[in-house]
C-alpha cells in the first residue's frame, strides 16, 4: 500500500495534482518567483515529507496545497476539483471537509478550552452544537487527553497541545493531513507522541504530508520530495519500512 | 446560526475581560450620560411643571407694573369685591397680599413670611392640611389672630412634634400680634418659595386671614396683584380684558397700561419650552460623547485585528469563509456596545436617582430614550464595527499563519 511501484499499478486515486505550477509574488519593487514550475501528483494513502532550505518555496506549496493562497499559473487540482473555479466560500468549505492544519506553533486559541479548540472547525461545518461536543469529546479521548476537555491550552504542555491540535486537524475526518514543522517546538518524546499519531492516521488511510527540516522526521514517510529554489530537486520513494518502524518504537 | 455566532464571539470577548470592559467604558459613560441628563430633564420638568397645574390651567394672574404705578394705582380689597361682582365668569378671586415680619420667638430675630388668606385664595393656591384645621368662616371675616404653619417651616421649627394650639409673637414694624397656630399645611406658593430659598438662611412661612393681615398693616392694605380662578380654561384672555378694565375705571387710569394679566397656561408652556430646549441641548452633548465611545470601539476592534491575525489565519485554514470572518468580528463589536449600553441605562439610572434625591424631585425614566439608547448604541457598534471587520475578513491567513 505505502509503496509507489503498487500504487502506480493499482491506480490510485491521485488526491493532489499538479502541472507546471508557478507562484510570483509581486511587490511594487520586485517579483519574486517562489515556485518555477512544479508537477507533483499525490495519491490517496501516501505519507510524504517535503524537505528544503529555507527560501525553496515548500511553505508556498503547502499554503497553495492547503487553498490558502492562489496560484499564478499552471494548474492544481485538490480531491479533482479545479482550484481555479473556487469561490472564497467554496474553497472555505473544500478545506474545512478535506483538509487538516497542523501547525510548528500549535495555533490553538487561548480563549476556549480544549474541546471548543478541538469543534472549531465543525462550527464552520454548520454542524450542532450536541454533535460537536460528543465528536470533539471523542478526538480528544483518541488523543489521551479527554481528562482535559475544559482547560484552557495554556494549561498544558507544547507536546499535549500539539495532540490536541491532531484532534482538532481530524475532527472534520478530512482525508488529507497537512503538517507545517509539526515537531519544530516539541522535545523528542512529546514530538514521537505526534509521530506516533500520524501513523495511526496513515494506517487508516488519511493522506499525510509533511514539511520539516528535521531528516529523522522526514523519513518517517514513505516519500521525499526535496525542494531547491522553487523546483522539485528530488522526489524519492523511502523503502526502509521497516526501519521507520524501528526508528519510532 | 445566529446563535453560534454570538455565542462565538461572546467566548472571544470574555477571553479578553480587561481589555472589553475598558473598550465598553465609552459606551457605557455616552449611554449613561444620556439617561441621566434625559431622566432628570424630565423630572425636573416635571416637578416644575407640576406646581403650575395644581394653580390650575384656568387661573389667571393680574399685576400692577411697579415701574410707573402711583401708590393710587395700587390695589385695595374693594378692587377684589368690584371685579368679583362684575365679572361673572370668574369662580374665585383673590389679592395676594403678603408681609414680612420676624419673631424672637426661635432665639435671633426669624423672618416671617406672611400671606394673607381667604377661602378663594384657598382654593385657587389649593391650600392642603396636613394637622390642624382650616380658618373658619368667622375667623375669616373677624380677623381673629390664627395662623396656618406651613408644612416646612414647622417640620423645621417643631421637629416630632405638632405646632398645633402653640401661640406665636410676630413683629411687623412695630406692631405685635400673638397668633395661635390652628393648622399645618402647603400650597403651591409655599412650595414654589421653598424651592426658590433653598440657600438662604430659611425664613419661616405661615398664613393668616386676609382680614386680620390687613388689620395688622394697619387697615390700608395696598396690593400689587390678584389672584383669580375662571369657570373654565376657554374665554381666559377676555375675561383677563374684563378685569383690567374693571381697575382701570375704578382707578381712572385708563390706557396707561398698567396692569398685566398673565394666564398660568402661558407659564405652563414657556417653561415646558425652555425645559424642553435645554434637555433637547445636553441630550446632544451626550449623543456626541456617545459618537466617541463609538470610536474608541472601532479603535480597539482595529488593534485586535491587528492582533488576532494568527487567530483569524487559523480560523480560515480550518474553513472560515470572509463572511464568517466578518459577522464574528461584527457580533464582537456590536455586543460589546450592546453590553455596555445595557450597562450604561443602568448606572444612568441609578445616577440620575441620586441626583434626583439631592434636588429632591423623582427623576422620570422614559422607556422610549432606553430603547433607543439600546439600539443607538447597537448601531454604532456595528457601523464602527464594519471597517474592522471587513479589514480581518480580507486578511490572507498565510502571514498570519507562520508569524511567530
Amino acid at each position: 500500500m505505502s509503496n509507489a511501484r503498487e500504487s502506480e499499478i493499482t491506480l490510485q486515486k491521485a488526491v493532489i495534482t499538479m502541472r507546471d505550477l508557478t507562484k510570483v509574488y509581486r511587490s511594487e519593487t520586485i517579483e519574486y518567483p517562489a515556485l518555477r514550475g512544479i508537477d507533483l501528483t499525490i495519491n490517496e494513502g501516501e505519507f510524504v515529507s517535503i524537505m528544503g532550505p529555507s527560501g525553496s518555496g515548500k511553505t508556498t506549496l503547502m499554503n497553495i496545497i492547503g487553498l490558502l493562497d492562489n496560484l499564478t499559473g499552471g494548474y492544481y487540482e485538490l480531491q479533482g476539483i479545479d482550484s481555479s473555479d473556487l469561490s472564497d466560500a467554496s474553497s472555505a468549505a473544500l478545506r474545512n471537509r478535506t483538509i487538516g492544519f497542523i501547525f510548528q506553533s500549535f495555533n490553538l486559541l487561548p480563549q476556549m478550552n480544549l474541546i471548543d479548540n478541538v469543534a472549531l472547525p465543525m462550527l464552520y461545518a454548520g454542524i450542532p452544537a450536541k454533535e460537536r461536543r460528543e465528536r470533539a469529546g471523542e478526538a480528544l479521548k483518541h488523543v489521551g487527553l479527554d481528562k482535559w476537555s475544559k482547560h484552557r491550552p495554556t494549561e498544558i504542555s507544547g507536546g499535549q497541545q500539539q495532540r490536541v491540535a491532531v484532534a482538532r486537524a481530524m475532527v472534520m475526518r478530512p482525508s488529507i493531513l497537512l503538517a507545517d514543522e509539526p515537531t519544530g517546538n516539541l522535545d523528542s518524546l512529546a514530538a514521537e507522541a505526534v509521530l506516533k499519531l500520524f501513523h495511526e492516521l496513515h494506517d487508516i488511510g488519511v493522506t499525510l504530508i509533511i514539511i520539516t527540516h528535521d531528516i529523522t522526521v522526514a523519513h518517517h514517510a514513505d516519500r521525499l520530495i526535496e525542494l531547491f529554489d522553487g523546483k522539485i530537486s528530488n522526489d524519492s520513494l523511502l523503502t526502509s519500512h521497516e526501519g521507520r518502524k524501528a526508528g519510532i518504537s | 446560526m445566529i446563535r453560534e455566532r454570538i455565542s462565538n464571539a461572546w467566548q472571544m470577548l470574555m477571553g479578553n475581560k480587561g481589555r472589553s470592559i475598558l473598550t465598553m467604558l465609552g459606551i457605557i459613560v455616552g449611554i449613561a450620560s444620556v439617561i441621566t441628563v434625559v431622566s432628570v430633564g424630565e423630572g425636573a420638568k416635571d416637578a416644575v411643571l407640576g406646581q403650575f397645574d395644581q394653580v390650575g390651567a384656568s387661573s389667571l394672574l393680574l399685576s400692577v407694573s411697579s415701574g410707573q404705578a402711583a401708590d393710587s394705582d395700587y390695589l385695595n380689597i374693594d378692587d377684589v369685591e368690584a371685579v368679583r361682582e362684575q365679572i361673572p365668569d370668574l369662580r374665585f378671586v383673590s389679592a395676594e397680599y403678603q408681609l414680612i415680619g420676624r419673631t424672637d420667638r426661635y432665639g435671633d430675630s426669624t423672618m416671617v413670611f406672611i400671606t394673607g388668606i381667604d377661602q378663594d385664595w384657598m382654593r385657587i393656591s389649593n391650600l392642603t392640611l396636613t394637622e390642624g384645621r382650616q380658618f373658619s368662616l368667622p375667623e375669616l371675616d373677624r380677623s381673629v389672630p390664627v395662623m396656618i404653619m406651613e408644612e416646612e417651616t414647622a417640620k423645621r421649627l417643631y421637629p416630632g412634634r405638632s405646632p398645633v394650639g402653640e401661640t406665636i409673637e410676630i413683629n411687623l414694624r412695630g406692631i405685635l400680634m400673638e397668633a395661635e397656630v390652628v393648622g399645618v399645611g402647603y400650597s403651591v406658593v409655599s412650595q414654589m418659595t421653598s424651592f426658590a430659598d433653598m440657600e438662604m438662611d430659611r425664613p419661616m412661612i405661615v398664613y393668616i386671614p386676609l382680614s386680620t393681615a390687613i388689620d395688622f398693616s394697619g387697615g390700608e392694605a395696598r396690593f400689587s396683584r390678584i389672584i383669580a380662578m375662571a369657570d373654565s380654561p376657554d374665554h381666559l384672555q377676555a375675561t383677563g380684558e374684563q378685569m383690567v378694565n374693571v381697575l382701570e375705571n375704578r382707578h381712572g387710569n385708563q390706557g396707561e397700561n398698567l396692569y398685566s394679566v398673565t394666564e398660568t397656561a402661558q407659564l405652563l408652556e414657556q417653561a415646558d419650552m425652555v425645559a424642553s430646549i435645554f434637555t433637547n441641548f445636553i441630550a446632544i452633548v451626550a449623543a456626541i460623547s456617545l459618537l466617541v465611545g463609538g470610536i474608541g470601539v472601532m479603535n480597539i476592534m482595529l488593534v485586535s485585528v491587528t492582533e488576532r491575525t494568527r487567530e483569524i489565519g487559523l480560523r480560515k485554514a480550518l474553513g472560515a469563509t470572509m463572511n464568517d470572518i466578518m459577522w464574528q468580528f461584527l457580533f464582537e463589536s456590536s455586543i460589546l456596545t450592546f453590553v455596555g449600553g445595557v450597562l450604561g441605562i443602568i448606572s444612568g439610572m441609578l445616577f440620575s436617582r441620586v441626583i434626583g434625591y439631592y434636588f429632591g424631585f423623582a427623576p422620570i425614566i422614559v422607556l422610549q430614550t432606553v430603547v433607543i439608547a439600546v439600539l443607538f448604541s447597537t448601531a454604532i457598534g456595528l457601523f464602527f464595527g464594519l471597517y474592522p471587520a471587513r479589514k480581518a475578513a480580507k486578511l490572507s491567513p498565510i502571514d498570519a499563519l507562520r508569524r511567530e
